[in-house]
């Protein structure tokens, strides 16, 4: 009875599943089609943009150095037992680089904008102003959704090299100013390890699927959310894990499947 | 108005008609076998207890929700064979002032206004503002041009909504609850203002309303949705009818919630 009941709720959450699979597939395919139809929503892009990348930038800032410092104090504390110190800019850079840069901004943005775009577009559809937008004949997708998830994707490379850059800068001040070795030193191995083309770009591109992730996420979650203040919670919460979930998924795929 | 039309080719007189409508949210079924009819250029009021399914009619129309039965004719169109894009040609001829205004919160009030001229129209930005200012001018506000709508009261927002509303000369006006939560003053304006709207830019109004007195002075033609089933008359027929439960419903909505408006806007002339 209870195996029954097991197998039951299993296939429930499995066909659950894929239809949101299904209506998520739908959903980034009417942002891709908003996307190369006219007219071009640039006052509403350049908005999210700032919403999305300019009111992060604190945190980033913060968040990158203090990675980086900690990153380097760690880093000196292990290579120091090998006698390899001289090698911190290396490994403080490709650890940003390749990996903690993105997959770190990914998710303080998902908390920080992921969560308050869903809240945005979830209250929207509370306060019934997509169906105000609709009986206007004006296709909501267009104009609310689909700007918000391209400034997304398009925000996130830049947050993350903005990230790394901070985190560079953390583990410098440690490295050299708290541990006293060469600056010169941590400069040229930080530059001898990173290639440009793997690891940089790699990195970047890393950004932008976390980005189109985190954007299409959010934004599903907003809009399909139930038209309560319990829903737009939900909502908001539901992206936050989702993506933040998703996020780490993904960078595991990509690092098998590019070597980034 | 009738409860029978609604072939596909609905009587030119006819604006908008319901055929055979059936609707459910989940278990709960709001209609079953609904049909109704529209007349063109008048008022038409639908009024019924909470619950009874009257906003949905109005989403019904709008295709804002599809039904799973049945098929809905507005000006002419099956909307319930059209795709999310083909409704849009629809939803054009459409103006709909929601129950909370559903103004884009973002906006100011003079943006909100000017949203659907600039969405579909090539109107120059003076030409824009002049309109603006005339459907301003047509609901009685002034001086809300640079404020949000969350600086606006109950009464203002409902007149800002039904300016946004008619921005583009819609021919058919759906209005959900226009009265609700307003003062009796307000009540009144707005009914005048939608009557006004109707006798000078002869629009289809279909309004959802449980203000039976306004209901009654405004309506050209009342479809009363009873659980039994939809009752559609003019206002006086419905006054005459002998069956029970529209009686029943016509006075419980007389002695609760037109009292107050009523006492109030007495006490507001004075006479109290």
């Amino acid at each position: 009875m209870a195996l029954a009941r097991f197998v039951q709720d299993l296939g429930w959450y499995t066909l659950c599943f894929v239809d949101q699979l299904g209506k998520l597939a739908v959903f980034a395919a009417q942002i891709l089609h908003a996307l190369v139809s006219p007219p071009l929503r640039v006052r509403a892009f350049v908005q999210a943009v700032f919403d999305i990348g300019v009111l992060s930038l604190i945190i980033i800032c913060v968040s990158g150095t203090a990675v980086g410092m900690v990153l380097s104090l760690q880093g000196y504390n292990t290579l120091v037992r090998f006698g390899a110190e001289q090698s911190l800019g290396a490994v403080v850079g490709l650890s940003l680089i390749r990996e903690l840069g993105p997959v770190l901004t990914a998710l303080l943005a998902t908390g920080r904008a992921g969560s308050a775009t869903a809240a945005e577009i979830g209250t929207m559809v509370a306060t019934e102003q997509l169906d105000g937008l609709r009986m206007m004949a004006v296709d909501p997708v267009d104009l609310v959704v689909t700007p918000k998830a391209l400034a997304m994707t398009l925000a996130m490379p830049l947050l993350s090299a903005l990230f790394i850059a901070f985190g560079l800068f953390g583990g410098y001040l440690v490295g050299v100013g708290l541990m006293g070795i060469d600056g010169g030193t941590y400069v040229s191995s930080l530059q001898s390890a990173v290639d440009f083309r793997d690891d940089v770009v790699g990195s970047l591109l890393k950004a932008l699927v976390f980005g189109g992730l985190v954007g299409l996420i959010a934004t599903f979650r907003g809009f399909t959310s139930a038209p309560t203040s319990a829903g737009v919670s939900a909502a908001t919460t539901s992206t936050v894990v989702v993506a933040s979930v998703c996020i780490l998924l993904f960078d595991y795929v990509i690092t098998a499947l590019w070597g980034v | 108005m009738t409860t029978e039309p609604t072939s596909g080719a609905a009587g030119a007189d006819v604006h908008v008609a319901l055929a055979d409508v059936r609707m459910a949210f989940g278990d709960r079924e709001v209609f079953r076998g609904l049909s109704c009819a529209f007349p063109a250029g008048k008022v038409s009021v639908i009024l019924g207890g909470s619950g009874s399914g009257k906003s949905t009619v109005l989403r019904l129309i709008g295709g804002l929700v599809r039904p799973q039965s049945g098929h809905i004719f507005v000006a002419g169109e099956d909307v319930t064979v059209l795709s999310e894009r083909q409704l849009y040609g629809v939803r054009k001829k459409l103006g709909m002032m929601f129950q909370d205004g559903a103004l884009l919160d973002s906006l100011t009030i003079f943006e909100n206004l000017a949203f659907p001229l600039r969405e579909h129209t090539t109107l120059s930005e003076h030409a824009i503002a002049t309109a603006v200012r005339r459907r301003l001018d047509a609901v009685a506000l002034t001086d809300v041009d640079a404020l949000l709508p969350n600086q606006l009261s109950g009464g203002m927002l409902k007149r800002a909504a039904l300016a946004r509303a008619i921005m583009r000369d819609p021919v058919i006006l759906l209005c959900d609850e226009p009265f609700s939560g307003l003062d009796p003053i307000s009540v009144k304006r707005i009914e005048s203002l939608l009557v006004r709207i109707n006798r000078r830019l002869a629009i289809t109004i279909i309004l959802v309303s449980h203000h039976i007195a306004s209901t009654m002075r405004m309506a050209d033609r009342v479809l009363l949705l009873l659980p039994s089933g939809a009752v559609a008359g003019s206002p006086a027929e419905l006054r005459r009818s002998a069956d029970a439960q529209v009686v029943g419903f016509l006075s419980e909505e007389r002695d609760g919630a037109d009292d107050a408006p009523n006492a109030a806007a007495d006490a507001a002339a004075g006479r109290i």
